[in-house]
């Protein structure tokens, strides 16, 4: 909550890499980080669900962001890593490549997506991190997990 | 006696018609031997009685010197006595004295055995009269001896002790003057003192030396002392010892009464042996001396006596031998001339007696030795001769009347001998010509009675002409048939030499082969233990490839371990840095109170990234670690392959060297026959040289033969040089064996010369 209050200031972000490039989302969004561990595949699902995990005896579903964003579906690892994020009362887990850093940037380093790109790929990226000459999407963490009645079913 | 044969052998010459010349010829010949023989020994007889008595001479001779040896040593040991006696009278020493009584045993000794040894009565009284004088002579010593003996027990006993007394009495006086202090005293005794020491000096020296002046000095020394008495008196008498100097004089005068005795004695010492014994001495000498002479001028007169003997005996050999010779060649000629002159003259009646001169006188007819006998035999031939003479006119008139039958067959005779002369002249003449060699030489136009003669003697020409050319050509050929075999023995024998040298090379080339090939066989030997040993090591090598590979299998293993350890430990990193981020998302969530956890966790996380690293580096490290191991596994096991085979073809080649080195056994084994087979050639070819040696100098012979042949046979003329027919049909026939000589030899030069490149190739 102080976060919320702090935001204006400065945002913690954490940076994570999926199909070689790197994205971000708020750390507020983030409960827990976990080593990967084989998913359930569920039938039917949409390619970019990978399936669902047993997290403390809740049953979490598991996105494949490669697949999500576009890019070919992941082959999981033991290096992978899945992030358990949540907005709302949605909560999933989101599969990538590894989680690279956790960093504090002022809140106008974010800058907004630009209007170029089109409305569907301004609806999945909140903004854009340009620092130390990277370039980094935070993501809309609302747009990327399913909705709740998709979960639900 | 040589004169008594010369009268009878003259008036045997004066009286020869009767007694000597009727003797027979034996007689007068053993008359004159034996006249000759009495002669000689007469001449021995004289030469024996005259050697016997120069040897009767020499044995005088002999004992002359023997004696007069004596004599000699008599005086020279005389000598020695008279040395030693002269010492003693100068020294007076025992030891002289001891030598003169050596000496005078000595003396009496040489003095008898000269005795015993003399025999001539004159020497005799003469020794005798040298031992008389010797027994004086040595009394006398002994007198002497005795004398000095006593005069010696005289000084001891007497002088002496009186002496000392006068020297006591002296010192006496000196020390009362000393004692009185008084100048005169001391003076006058003083002065005694020294008269006293010079007196008994000289007396001692006196007798000591049997000396005259020192007696003399004596007396001086005396008379001195006594002029001292009337001083010592009056320096004495002031002090009251005047009794002390009158006593003193008394024993001067007792002293030298006494000395005077000494000397007295002493003097007779010295006249005995100055005088008498020097007398005496003397006369023994010379008559030593006589007795020597004596005996010199004897041997001289035997000497001479001898010579004169010899020379007598020599004088009447060599008379005695003339006259022999003499009467000897006067006898030869008397009796040679008895016996030549009658033989001569009936010799001369014989011959002509012989000739026919039957009316000679035959000499010596009268005579009744053996030429008497002769002459009356003659006689008897002469009376003979005389008869037949009468027969042989008788028969002459019966032969007068054959005489002419006979000419007239003379005539007959003489015709048939001219022939038989004329045949006889030319076979001599053809013989003559066969004897010089001439073979065609032939008879021709023989009467018919000797026709049938010259057909033979031709015929016999004929054979011998054609044998002779027969013989002439065989030699012809024979000669240069030898001088082939001679020339091929030459060449045979160079050539078996030069094959001799060069089976010597060969066999020395053969040695260093051998030695070579031994060499090589050890050298084999040698590489077979070195390929041995190649083969061992790679076998090793082989070993530690096994063992190289199972260490590089460890080490593949180890990093294998390493690498899940490392995985283990990046799991964990991992595993570390996914709870660092929760804790930084926890810190984050938590605000303002988690900035410091955020911060822990953030440096939590990036130790967990760091140890992520350093295991990924360790990883990929390790995978290359493995890599480079898998490629030292796969070298290493080539490498094992490679020495697999290395040693795979060390076998092999340790197969061919032992195969190398047998063979190269078995190659000296064959070198050694070899050789031995070449040393036999050498031996044989050695032997073979010899045989060739004598085989040419047989041929030099043979061709020498067949030249000599040749040379006797040119001395025959053959028909071949006359061109007679019958020697032209002989031609083919002798020139035959030439032309086949020339065929081989043409066979032969060619057969040679291969034969010689075959050689020189050998």
């Amino acid at each position: 909550m102080s976060s919320n209050q702090a935001s204006p200031a400065t945002r913690e972000l954490m940076l994570f890499r999926c199909d070689g490039r790197e994205f971000c989302l708020d750390i507020m969004q983030v409960r827990d980080i976990r080593g990967w561990t084989p998913a359930t595949p569920l039938p039917h699902a949409p390619d970019y669900m990978h399936g669902v995990i047993n997290l403390r005896g809740q049953v979490l579903p598991i996105v494949d962001m490669s697949t999500r964003l576009g890019c070919a579906r992941t082959r999981p690892t033991d290096k992978h890593v899945i992030i358990v994020a949540q907005t709302g009362d949605r909560i999933a887990g989101l599969l990538v490549e590894a989680v690279s850093d956790v960093m504090t940037v002022a809140s106008d380093q974010i800058q907004p997506t630009p209007d170029l790109a089109s409305a569907l790929a301004k609806s999945y990226v909140q903004g854009v991190l340009a620092i130390e000459g990277r370039m980094i999407c935070m993501l809309a963490l609302d747009q990327i997990l399913p909705p709740s009645a998709e979960l639900a079913a | 006696m040589a004169g008594d044969i010369t009268k009878g052998a003259d008036t045997a010459t004066g009286s020869s018609r009767l007694s000597f010349g009727n003797l027979r010829v034996g007689t007068r010949v053993a008359t004159g031997f034996v006249s000759i023989v009495i002669l000689l020994a007469l001449a021995c007889g004289f030469s024996f009685m005259a050697v016997k008595s120069i040897s009767a001479s020499l044995g005088r001779l002999h004992e002359s010197i023997e004696v007069e040896d004596r004599v000699r040593k008599v005086d020279r040991d005389f000598l020695d006595m008279r040395r030693y006696v002269r010492e003693f009278g100068i020294s007076g020493h025992a030891s002289a004295l001891a030598g003169a009584e050596k000496a005078e045993v000595a003396v009496r000794q040489s003095i008898n055995s000269a005795i015993a040894e003399t025999r001539a009565p004159d020497r005799l009284d003469k020794l005798r009269k040298v031992q008389t004088l010797f027994d004086t002579y040595a009394a006398q010593f002994h007198r002497v001896a005795d004398l000095h003996a006593a005069e010696e027990t005289f000084v001891s006993r007497e002088i002496d002790p009186l002496g000392e007394k006068l020297q006591q009495g002296l010192e006496t006086l000196f020390d009362i003057g000393q004692g009185e202090g008084n100048s005169d005293q001391l003076k006058a005794s003083g002065s005694a003192i020294k008269s006293l020491m010079t007196m008994r000096l000289q007396l001692d020296r006196a007798l000591e030396r049997h000396d005259a002046s020192a007696a003399k000095s004596y007396a001086v020394a005396m008379s001195e002392l006594n002029a001292f008495a009337p001083k010592l008196q009056s320096a004495y008498e002031a002090t009251d010892h005047g009794a002390s100097v009158s006593a003193f004089y008394v024993t001067v005068a007792s002293f030298n009464a006494v000395a005077a005795k000494a000397l007295k004695a002493d003097e007779e010492i010295v006249s005995l042996i100055d005088t008498s014994m020097a007398a005496l001495a003397m006369e023994i000498a010379q008559l030593a001396a006589d007795a020597v002479h004596v005996s010199e001028s004897e041997q001289e007169q035997i000497e001479q006596g001898t010579i004169k003997a010899i020379e007598n005996v020599m004088a009447s050999v060599l008379g005695l031998g003339v006259a022999g010779l003499m009467i000897a060649c006067v006898l030869a000629w008397f009796i040679g001339r008895g016996l030549a002159l009658p033989i001569q003259r009936i010799t001369a009646t014989m011959k002509s007696l012989a000739q026919g001169a039957l009316d000679v006188d035959v000499p010596a007819q009268d005579k009744r030795d053996e030429i008497g006998e002769m002459a009356r035999a003659v006689q008897v031939f002469k009376i003979q001769g005389q008869r037949a003479r009468e027969l042989e006119s008788e028969a002459a008139q019966a032969r007068k009347t054959a005489e002419e039958e006979r000419t007239k067959a003379d005539a007959e005779r003489a015709a048939v001998a001219r022939e038989q002369a004329d045949v006889v002249e030319q076979l001599g003449v053809s013989l003559a010509a066969l004897a010089s060699g001439d073979l065609t030489t032939r008879v021709r136009d023989f009467p018919d009675a000797y026709r049938q003669l010259a057909t033979h003697f031709n015929d016999a020409v004929d054979k011998l002409e054609q044998t002779m050319s027969i013989i002439a050509g065989s030699s012809l050929g024979m000669q240069s048939g030898a001088g082939e075999i001679a020339q091929a023995s030459d060449d045979l024998s160079r050539r078996t030499e030069q094959q001799a040298a060069s089976l010597e090379e060969t066999a020395a080339a053969l040695d260093e082969i051998t030695a070579t090939v031994r060499t090589t066989a050890q050298g084999a030997h040698h590489a077979q233990n070195v390929v041995a040993t190649a083969r061992v090591g790679a076998e090793k090598s082989g070993e530690v490839v096994q063992r190289a590979v199972a260490a590089m299998s460890e080490i593949a293993k180890s990093s294998t371990e390493i690498g899940q350890i490392i995985g283990v430990i990046d799991e964990i990193a991992f595993q570390t840095s996914l709870l660092a981020l929760n804790a930084g998302v926890e810190a984050a969530r938590a605000g303002e109170a988690g900035r410091g956890f955020a911060v822990v966790a953030s440096e939590v996380r990036a130790l967990a990234q760091r140890s992520a690293d350093a295991a990924r580096e360790i990883k990929t490290l390790i995978s290359t670690s493995s890599n480079q191991v898998a490629a030292g596994v796969t070298l290493v096991g080539e490498t094992g392959a490679a020495l697999t085979r290395i040693s795979t073809q060390v076998q092999e080649v340790a197969g061919i060297v032992t195969e190398i080195a047998a063979s190269a056994q078995e190659q000296a084994t064959g070198l050694q026959q070899v050789n031995t087979a070449v040393n036999q050639m050498d031996q044989i070819t050695q032997q073979n040289a010899a045989m060739v040696e004598e085989a040419t100098a047989a041929s030099h012979s043979l061709k020498s033969e067949a030249e000599r042949l040749q040379a006797m046979i040119a001395r025959f003329t053959l028909a071949g040089t006359a061109g007679r027919p019958s020697v032209e049909v002989m031609r083919p026939r002798q020139a035959m064996p030439k032309r086949t000589v020339a065929a081989t030899r043409g066979n032969a030069a060619r057969k040679l010369e291969p034969a010689q490149d075959d050689w020189a190739e050998f």
